[in-house]
């Protein structure tokens, strides 16, 4: 069983606060297990329905990063951003499964947020290659690259920049 | 081109304890999370105690419930901490009044129940604020308080938020502002949740002087019935707690989901707090519950209470 009281102490001189309700879910301290879906359904999960599912899959897509001046605070974006740091030198399937069972940055990925919503991280469909960014097409700018490097540093960092909304990636240019 | 991130500090966890058999966790911004791997809970303590430590206040609310008065008595300090010093740490302590901080020994009691490891927080008038800003500060920085209620008048002060900044470094202070369904009018409420975020919706006593002016003033009927039926656009604005009073009054019930209702409702009265009046030295399940309790410890009378519901 599992109940949260939301970003306040208990002041009532009179009673408690019996209840609290925040709309806004993404500022949450911890999920319970299987409640991610519902806390994010717009997330694009496949094979997951958007409210009811209790665990399902995350597919890595990576992403292209470094074009354009965009800030970033949703779960999605900052996910895929960190599967495009470690596999942007992966130009084939095997290298990418040979990198999730080698990559330490990938098993604390995995670690936190399989701990934190339940949900297994999958590689993409071998006929996805090429219509997705995971791979030889995935792209962070040369002088992003180091960037991604300071989520790693322990699993609590890491959960913060995931899931924290006001956890922001800044994708920048200097072309001007 | 270049990318760069940004990560907020994480929300310390401030206390863990174990109650009967559950878990509790408390954040730093208030945050409270149960949790076991059963389909129920079962406290053998209670979570929260609402104290109230005088019955001294200079406002003479017309709908105070507490009936306080400029002449109202203290509680003895030692009394208090002997009837609380068997609760665990991490459960949280409610100060309130009366005017709390007209209490002489105040810091006294903040210190010893900080010593005890309890998480204490306070609620006090937003009249007060300006002259008490110099002690808040000080029980900030010394971590004696962590949640600040602040029971906000019929015109609802906008520069409370101004001011809170300007005398307080408010940046570890957790501030909740109070408003009482009836009293405090629909805008009243939009701007306490457009200034911090959230707010505590609290139901209308018909007890004590409120009893009275419920009976004579027939808009704050009028006022519970606006508050109910502008609910659903105040819920999409921000955090928004209620009590039980409200809860009923206000029919918040029907804008959740049961899955909603079963994850974030806390509870009766009585379930996992109570009341304790640190003045005439009693229990009870809430502040207007009729029956009082004659207890050694808090304890002991959160089981007493559990008993008699």
């Amino acid at each position: 069983m599992y109940q949260i009281r939301r970003g306040v102490f208990e002041t009532n001189s009179s009673s408690s606060h019996s209840i609290t309700i925040d709309r806004d879910k993404d500022n949450l301290t911890d999920f319970p297990k299987g409640q991610f879906i519902r806390n994010y359904p717009t997330l694009k999960v496949p094979g997951v329905s958007g409210v009811s599912g209790v665990s399902g899959v995350l597919e890595m897509r990576g992403g292209e990063f470094g074009w354009g001046v965009e800030d970033f605070n949703d779960f999605e974006t900052k996910f895929q951003y960190l599967v495009t740091h470690i596999f942007r030198n992966c130009t084939s399937e095997s290298e990418v499964l040979s990198r999730m069972e080698d990559s330490e940055q990938f098993l604390m990925l995995k670690t936190v947020i399989k701990k934190t919503c339940d949900l297994e991280i999958t590689p993409p469909e071998p006929s996805a290659y090429g219509k997705t960014y995971v791979g030889p097409v995935g792209y962070i700018d040369h002088q992003s690259v180091g960037t991604a490097f300071q989520v790693f540093i322990s699993k609590e960092i890491l959960k913060n920049y995931l899931f924290n909304k006001n956890s922001i990636l800044f994708i920048d240019n200097d072309n001007y | 081109m270049r990318g760069s991130i940004e990560i907020q500090p994480v929300i310390k966890q401030l206390r863990e304890y174990t109650n009967g058999n559950y878990t509790v966790k408390i954040y730093e911004d208030g945050t409270k999370i149960r949790e076991n791997n059963k389909d129920y809970f079962d406290p053998e303590v209670p979570e929260s105690l609402d104290v109230k430590i005088t019955n001294k206040c200079d406002l003479l609310c017309a709908w105070c419930h507490e009936c306080s008065t400029p002449y109202g008595k203290h509680c003895d300090p030692d009394t208090l901490l002997n009837k609380l010093s068997t609760l665990p740490r991490g459960v949280e302590i409610a100060i309130g009044g009366g005017n709390p901080f007209e209490h002489p020994d105040l810091s006294y009691i903040l210190a010893c129940l900080k010593h005890f490891g309890l998480i204490c927080n306070i609620t006090f008038n937003e009249r007060h604020f300006e002259q008490y800003s110099c002690l808040i500060q000080r029980f900030i920085d010394e971590k004696l308080i962590y949640g600040y209620g602040i029971s906000c008048n019929r015109s609802f002060s906008q520069n409370l938020h101004e001011i809170i900044h300007e005398h307080c470094s408010s940046d570890r202070a957790c501030v909740i502002p109070h408003l009482i369904a009836g009293i405090n009018t629909n805008r009243d409420i939009e701007r306490a949740i457009t200034i911090y975020g959230k707010c505590l919706i609290l139901g209308f006593k018909q007890y004590g002087r409120g009893s009275a002016i419920y009976s004579s003033d027939y808009s704050i009927r009028e006022q519970i019935t606006a508050t109910k039926e502008h609910l659903a656009k105040l819920l999409q604005m921000g955090i928004v707690s209620f009590d039980n009073l409200a809860i009923g009054q206000l029919d918040v019930k029907n804008h959740l989901t049961d899955k909603q209702w079963s994850e974030m409702y806390m509870g009766d009265d009585g379930d996992y707090s109570i009341y304790y009046n640190a003045v005439k030295d009693y229990f009870k399940k809430n502040s207007i519950a009729s029956q009082n309790i004659k207890a050694t410890d808090a304890v002991k009378a959160f089981k007493n209470i559990g008993t008699i519901k």
